[in-house]
């Protein structure tokens, strides 16, 4: 038996002390990481990009990844009805096994609380990737990160589809997607397809309003909190009002009230903060969540938290008597299945137009949801990127019975499936002619003139459309806008200084862009 | 050393040590390098930029406020979790009816997600349908539903809750497992010589879990250092910033604002913190030798 003692004297005589070895793996450890950290140094560019190529910054640093197999898709989603996509894809592939044609396409669904920052890390290590959902508020960071491709540039004939593309929602899926100002050129390419598009509506529960003898739903804010405090002093509802701020629809919750107001917006033509006056609409907005919440007591003091599940599912059950929500929700609120309410009194659930803050201003705020073209997919060969754009299509445009790309002649098909399945609108105005469409419309007691009305009548987020959106919304994640304007809401902090420091963290972030 | 002896030596503990340098070593050197650079991943410049990286984040009152919600949250989460695991643990040691069901059920929380875990207990504070409210409610503490989640410390006291609530099946099986190593002659001894039943625990078992304890509280701080799942799900590092732990800073910084040169800089802090504390802990906890 070998012993301790042995084992050292057999160390020393070898010369190989447990000392001596750890020094030459630590050696061979700081090499590997020096060599390392070289080689990653020999990765960047050597000089900051100008004003005018910073739109190909990013994807130069990488090194471009291999694509996939011609005929192998990559499809990247954010996990919302994750069911419909999967039975979606695999019509898709079925009809390729159907047709003989080698066209795979795999599916990755990511939660959408961390979409924008899971993208960000896959693109910035050049993960290989075709096609992906894409919120209007990512469009221009990862467009002037150089990640997003431009159709128009590969398939001209995309610019089939903008006369059919609602008017509002058009700006984010052109390219350069800018906001128009005085700082751009605008001479715009078609960027992408829709996945879908909707807007803010402020829902009102007829039940209730008939219980407390009011014949219509307001017209302006004045009206809506004399409405409320009326429904609150019946004792019909706590907080009449309900205001969905959490998640995703914290900016399109607070534009949808800014918006309605006589020149309701955040910044100017050159994107500088219009909002630091007490007679501005931001500030006149926050002043009125404010006292709704704190001095009235009619709206609701969870807003900050409460998510369109928890709204949906409140307001289905006579929670609230109003509540601004994404329009999709109107179908599942009127349904009978998930509304006791709606078994009693179909139809209880109706849309109002947005109430207006001054100068009989209803427009309210949209949004849009464009498939983004991965610049990966654009480095692959023409075949690969055909097959990408037929799927493309298949999922968000027209195309034939072999699903290939059809734009005067084909179908919407998943556009329809989305109406009829999940009630979810898109951005094709001759969509809500098909009978389908308007059938769902009829069960989920969705009136289509004021529906279209209103959504004609929005517009997307202000500043939205600027690479340094995501860095100061956060768009889904609390960014530090968004993180004063809570503190701004939960009454931590004064509405002007809320406002001023928003102001400020966007002049420095305007400014850090060399605008 | 000669060469071919240096070179087995190598060839021989290549194999172990190639995951060290790909999974350890080398990622703690590039989010150095990192920290050493000017680099937004949306528009990387890469220019090298030296400390100001450090000087930025130890200048940022961001830095300031996450690592005092940081303070807070160790100092509340860890005692608590130590002396709830000692106590769980000594329970789970004792020979009752239904013992093993028990353990089964105290373990629980540890096989969920930890992020799945924080989506829950976002759902147990909800200002419209949480527990927490209806239970208040039902017991006439409250009058109405609260926005829990909307106040800083009930946002943090949720936060510290979650943590413990998910940290304490595993702290308690290690105090489990070092009771039951407790040799019985030493307990035997002990009684033989006069000792209480509460002189055996202090003397004998107490002393015996030193090692154990030191396992504990270094796991624990680190734990509670770098929490981030619960933070995730169930405050997001809100109301305003309040629970916004440096842990979850780092995130924020790195891919909510796309600054991965300060994400870096946070990152290689945070290691010096726990690195620190570590060495503390070390010096602090002295393992006696028992004979």
């Amino acid at each position: 038996m070998t012993t301790v003692k042995e084992n050292r004297s057999s160390e020393a005589s070898s010369g190989v002390s447990r000392r001596k070895a750890i020094y030459i793996i630590g050696g061979a450890a700081v090499a590997a990481a020096v060599a390392g950290g070289a080689y990653l140094s020999m990765q960047q560019p050597p000089a900051p990009p100008s004003q005018t190529t910073a739109v190909q910054t990013a994807t130069e640093m990488t090194t471009a990844p291999p694509t996939g197999p011609v005929d192998q898709l990559q499809f990247t989603i954010w996990s919302w009805a994750v069911d419909f996509q999967q039975y979606s894809v695999a019509e898709y592939n079925k009809k390729m096994k159907a047709i003989n044609s080698p066209v795979n396409v795999t599916m990755l669904d990511i939660p959408q609380e961390v979409y924008r920052e899971s993208l960000i890390a896959r693109f910035g290590a050049g993960t290989p990737t075709d096609v992906f959902y894409n919120d209007d508020g990512t469009v221009s960071e990862f467009y002037a990160a150089g990640w997003l491709g431009t159709w128009e540039d590969y398939h001209p004939e995309v610019r089939d589809y903008l006369p059919d593309i609602l008017d509002p929602v058009k700006p984010a899926i052109m390219a350069p997607p800018l906001q128009e100002s005085t700082l751009w050129e605008t001479g715009k390419k078609m960027l992408t397809i829709p996945y879908y598009s909707n807007y803010k509506a402020v829902f009102y529960n007829k039940q209730i309003l008939e219980k407390a003898q009011i014949d219509a739903p307001p017209n302006t804010w004045d009206e809506w909190l004399d409405q409320a405090l009326k429904i609150k002093q019946k004792g019909l509802c706590e907080y009449p009002i309900n205001i969905i701020l959490a998640v995703w629809q914290f900016w399109e919750s607070l534009d949808n009230f800014v918006f309605a107001n006589k020149d309701g917006k955040f910044f100017d033509k050159d994107l500088n903060p219009i909002f630091l006056s007490e007679s501005s609409a931001v500030y006149r907005t926050l002043k009125w969540w404010i006292d709704g919440i704190y001095k009235y007591k009619v709206i609701d003091p969870t807003i900050v938290n409460m998510d369109d599940t928890a709204g949906d599912l409140g307001f289905a059950n006579g929670k609230w008597a109003y509540m601004l929500d994404a329009q999709y929700s109107h179908p599942l609120l009127n349904d009978p299945g998930f509304s006791p309410i709606a078994k009693e009194y179909p139809g209880y659930c109706g849309m109002m137009r947005n109430p207006s803050g001054s100068g009989d201003v209803h427009t309210g705020a949209c949004w849009i949801r464009p498939y983004g073209l991965s610049t990966v997919a654009t480095k692959g060969t023409k075949e690969h990127m055909d097959n990408v754009w037929n799927f493309t299509n298949y999922e968000g445009g027209r195309v034939n019975d072999r699903y290939e790309a059809d734009i005067k002649n084909g179908k919407l098909i998943t556009a329809v499936r989305w109406m009829q399945l999940k009630g979810i609108p898109t951005a094709y105005k001759s969509l809500y002619s098909e009978p389908e469409v308007q059938a769902a419309f009829a069960k989920a007691h969705v009136d289509p003139d004021l529906f279209m009305e209103q959504y004609l009548d929005s517009k997307l987020k202000d500043g939205m459309l600027t690479p340094w959106w995501g860095k100061w919304s956060g768009v889904y994640g609390i960014g530090p806008a968004r993180s004063a304007l809570e503190a701004v809401i939960l009454n931590r902090k004064s509405i002007m200084d809320g406002l001023n420091d928003i102001a400020s963290l966007w002049q420095n972030l305007k400014a850090s862009y060399g605008y | 050393m000669r060469s071919a002896e240096r070179q087995f030596l190598i060839m021989a503990l290549s194999p172990a040590l190639a995951p060290v340098f790909l999974m350890t070593i080398y990622p703690v050197a590039t989010a150095f390098y990192y920290s050493l650079i000017a680099y937004d991943i949306t528009r990387p410049i890469g220019a090298f930029v030296g400390l100001k990286n450090y000087a930025a984040a130890l200048n940022s009152p961001g830095l300031y406020q996450s690592i005092m919600a940081t303070i807070v949250f160790v100092v509340a989460v860890l005692p608590i979790i130590v002396i709830l695991a000692l106590a769980t643990g000594w329970i789970l040691t004792r020979n009752f009816r239904g013992v093993q069901l028990v353990r089964v059920i105290f373990f629980i929380p540890w096989g969920i997600p930890y992020i799945v875990s924080g989506g829950n207990w976002k759902w147990v504070w909800d200002g419209s349908y949480g527990v927490i409210n209806a239970i208040l409610l039902q017991l006439g503490i409250i009058t109405s539903y609260q926005a829990w989640l909307s106040d800083p410390n009930a946002a943090m006291f949720a936060v510290i809750l979650g943590h413990i609530w998910y940290e304490l099946p595993f702290a308690a099986m290690l105090i489990v497992a070092g009771i039951g190593s407790v040799p019985q002659e030493l307990l035997e001894a002990a009684t033989i010589d006069g000792a209480k039943a509460f002189t055996v625990f202090r003397r004998v078992i107490l002393t015996w879990l030193r090692p154990i304890f030191q396992i504990v509280f270094i796991y624990e701080t680190l734990n509670a250092i770098k929490v981030f799942d619960i933070v995730m799900g169930i405050t997001k590092g809100g109301p305003f910033e309040s629970t916004n732990m440096i842990s979850y800073d780092v995130y924020r910084v790195t891919f909510l604002f796309t600054d991965f040169g300060a994400g870096s800089a946070l990152s290689v802090i945070l290691v010096a913190i726990s690195l620190v504390l570590i060495v503390l802990y070390l010096r602090l906890i002295k393992v006696p030798k028992l004979r």
